[in-house]
């Protein structure tokens, strides 16, 4: 049933490729992500922490459409600016003050021309010019100034970090203020700029103890397909906001793992009614093509932290394991073990594998320990029998609110034994190497390219993936059998590829 | 007990839930504490009230009175902590107010300050003799974070471990102590001077510009979260007065965020 009312939309990912149309009508957000994005733009310094696939980038254009000029009546002057631009990963120093600058006033001059050319902005690439037109910009406007960047801290990516958050605090004054989206496990801000003390840090995740949780995901289905599903799409005890609610939990919140797990749903029940073996499907299917993938697509975007996947990848075998035997859906690491796995921890954190619900929390077996919540289609395949019962299914949604207390994981815990590897000095970001075949279509990159169109792009000298983002529109268009569609999926999986 | 337009105390009916968290169970008819605690208290109900008018004014008004509110709400709540956790330091200066050379037109060596009841210098040594010649009692200031937040945060957390369903306590529970404090600390010096912004028209942008809608809420917002968290803690300090119970504690922090300003 769900099937037949499953649309192309549906599909899409990334709240930055949708046009204004389509984000209009794709996206919601409730009531608590109507306050990130009053935040988003009200006056002060905020980062938007989450990890891959949360909705920070919906949250930010969100904002950005209800700031002037796409709000003509608002108080304040918007300006959305997204920095996944090769050369800026690639700049420290003076250069990368440079680019940024002239990336933030290309944007601006773009929104001076779209309301008419009714201000004045001659700023030059150096903060102390941008800084000193952007007050005047400020004044003339009668507005207060929002600069949102976008994809602004990457884990991995930490030398042009401290360049990064030195702009972004001098940038800020009474009148101007900048939110930046970053990620769980960025760690290194500079010297001048301290996480906690500069700006206000937005945790994005969804938590599922928030009441309205099942509501809230049903009601992105039902954006998302724009037909009303039937009642009878459901077997048994399920609903569209139970079925919702659980997938919700499955992937932890992560808006992008949702729309994945739903699609994989509608595509597992095809005109049957949604069972319990249908999503049991699903959670499986999620469990080895998206989440395992996910950890072997992010190795070669890692840098320096690179030798920390394959911990990371034993560290979760081995709680995935540990919790399925107990039928557990959250583990309690001793404090003094999980800051010593810190680094792999936020590596599973960032993928969407864990999620940190509790900092420190007194454990039975004495000491305190920090509380993850794990995904469900792992921790399924970890569970005897692997398969969704309808016990499963009412404790994991949890309906009643009972408490459920955590798998302890303690001194005595295989945790404890695992080594961490020296890390390197300098790390390269091995993926820009990369042959440009790793981009085909694959569990990494389900909407990767076709051997056809990488034979294409190989014939015409385009062998790496750095060689390839940097190829321009125009150049990749007059290939042979490269049309405007075929540009945009090559775009997003070079983006995949090399962004997070 | 609140005072009546001819200055008399009348008896608290409705205390609303941030002077609760704040100011204790009131003890009426009590003593000199009960009394200063009682003053508070109304006098945190009476900016409460205007608080949750806001919403229906126009922007030019919230603007004129967004900031002078959240001021009031830092530092009633911080008067009232202080008169809680000790008790002497608000007495002197009731006392001192009970002179007859008290007048209102001079400042006051007396009066509770910003910088020395609320924050105070670094303190490098904690335990050495010289910095134990005179202590720093400010709320915020280094003693009171080892003895007092440090020593109960995690006893919060212990409590509230449960608790679901309530967003405030959802994002206490992501910070460890140490995250908590700076944020804290980082969070009350800037409200203040944030909000003095506002009360004395510093801004070159117009004020309904700067202290629009949506900044106003978040300064709002951020003041009676950080004030309410403080109040919570307060709530399993052991030497506290007026404790509450901890789910009257807990329900009156939720209620907060019911509060129609947000």
């Amino acid at each position: 049933m769900v099937n037949t009312i499953s649309e192309n939309t549906s599909l899409i990912l990334a709240a930055e490729d949708c046009s204004p149309e389509e984000f209009e009508k794709l996206h919601y957000f409730s009531k608590q992500e109507q306050r990130f994005i009053s935040n988003l733009i009200a006056h002060g310094p905020v980062l938007l922490k989450g990890a891959r696939g949360s909705g920070k980038s919906a949250l930010m254009i969100e904002a950005s459409r209800r700031m002037y000029p796409e709000n003509n009546l608002s108080s304040t002057f918007g300006i959305y600016i997204s920095l996944r631009h090769l050369e800026l990963l690639r700049s420290e120093g003076k250069k990368y003050e440079i680019m940024l600058c002239q990336r933030i006033i290309d944007e601006v001059n773009k929104i001076i021309s779209q309301v008419g050319d009714i201000f004045e902005f001659d700023a030059l690439p150096n903060i102390t010019s941008l800084h000193r037109e952007l007050f005047s910009l400020a004044i003339a406007s009668k507005k207060r100034i929002v600069i949102l960047f976008d994809d602004a801290a990457h884990i991995g990516r930490e030398a042009p970090l401290h360049d990064f958050f030195d702009i972004f605090r001098t940038l800020s004054s009474s009148v101007i203020s900048c939110k930046a989206a970053i990620y769980p496990g960025v760690t290194n801000f500079g010297t001048r700029f301290d996480l906690y003390s500069d700006a206000t840090v937005i945790d994005v995740s969804r938590n599922e103890e928030l009441q309205n949780y099942n509501t809230n995901f049903a009601e992105i289905i039902k954006k998302r397909f724009s037909q009303r599903l039937p009642e009878d799409s459901f077997s048994g005890q399920l609903t569209l906001e139970n079925v919702a609610g659980l997938m919700g939990r499955a992937v932890l919140g992560n808006m992008r793992g949702f729309i994945f797990a739903w699609n994989n749903l509608s595509e597992n029940c095809g005109e049957d009614k949604i069972s319990l073996a249908h999503i049991t499907k699903t959670l499986i299917d999620l469990a080895s093509n998206y989440y395992w993938p996910l950890i072997e697509e992010l190795k070669p975007k890692l840098g320096i932290y690179a030798p920390m996947i394959d911990p990371a990848t034993e560290i979760a075998e081995s709680i995935f394991r540990e919790a399925g035997k107990h039928s557990k859906q959250d583990v309690l690491i001793l404090i003094e073990i999980a800051e010593r796995l810190s680094k792999p921890l936020e590596l599973l954190e960032y993928t969407g594998f864990i999620a940190m619900r509790d900092a420190s929390r007194a454990m039975k077996s004495r000491g305190r320990g920090t509380r993850y919540i794990l995904n469900l289609c792992t921790l399924l395949e970890n569970i005897p029998g692997a398969r969704v019962t309808n016990d499963i299914y009412t404790r994991w949604l949890n309906e009643k609110n009972e408490r459920n207390e955590p798998l302890e994981l303690h001194r005595a815990s295989e945790l404890f034994k695992f080594q961490l590897p020296e890390l390197p000095k300098h790390g390269e970001m091995l993926i820009f190497n990369e042959d440009i075949s790793k981009l085909k279509k694959s569990n990494a990159y389900p909407y990767g390219l076709t051997e056809h169109k990488i034979d294409i792009l190989k014939a015409a000298g385009y062998h790496t993936v750095s060689e390839l983002a940097e190829a321009s529109d125009e150049s990749l268009l007059n290939l042979r059998d490269i049309g405007s569609e075929n540009l945009k999926r090559i775009r997003s999986t070079v983006a995949q590829a090399i962004w997070m | 007990m609140s005072s009546n337009e001819s200055g008399v105390d009348e008896p608290v009916t409705n205390q609303s839930a941030l002077a609760k968290l704040l100011c204790g169970n009131l003890v009426p008819d009590g003593g000199d504490i009960d009394e200063v605690l009682s003053h508070l208290s109304a006098s945190i109900d009476n900016v409460v009230k205007e608080l949750v008018t806001l919403e229906s004014l126009s922007d030019n008004q919230i603007s004129l009175f967004a900031p002078f509110l959240g001021r009031s709400i830092l530092e009633l709540g911080c008067t009232a902590l202080i008169a809680r956790l000790d008790p002497f330091r608000v007495l002197l200066l009731r006392e001192c107010q009970n002179q007859p050379n008290y007048l209102m037109d001079k400042p006051h060596k007396s009066s509770i300050r910003w910088q020395g009841d609320v924050f105070a210098d670094k303190v490098t040594d904690l335990w050495a003799d010289k910095s134990l010649q005179n202590p720093t009692r400010a709320l915020l200031g280094d003693y009171y974070k080892t003895l007092i937040w440090s020593a109960n945060f995690d006893k919060l957390l212990d409590v509230i471990k449960d608790v679901s369903g309530d967003e405030w306590i959802i994002n206490l529970k992501h910070k460890k102590f140490d995250r908590f404090y700076n944020e804290t600390l980082n969070d009350f010096s800037s409200l203040y001077s944030e909000l003095s912004k506002g009360i004395h028209h510093e801004l070159v942008i117009p004020l309904s510009s700067a202290f629009d809608r949506k900044t106003t809420k978040r300064l709002i917002e951020k003041t009676v979260r950080n004030i309410a968290t403080l109040g919570l803690i307060v709530s399993v300090v052991s030497h506290a007065l007026n404790k509450l119970n901890i789910p009257e504690a807990i329900a009156a922090y939720k209620e907060i965020q019911q509060m129609g300003v947000f």
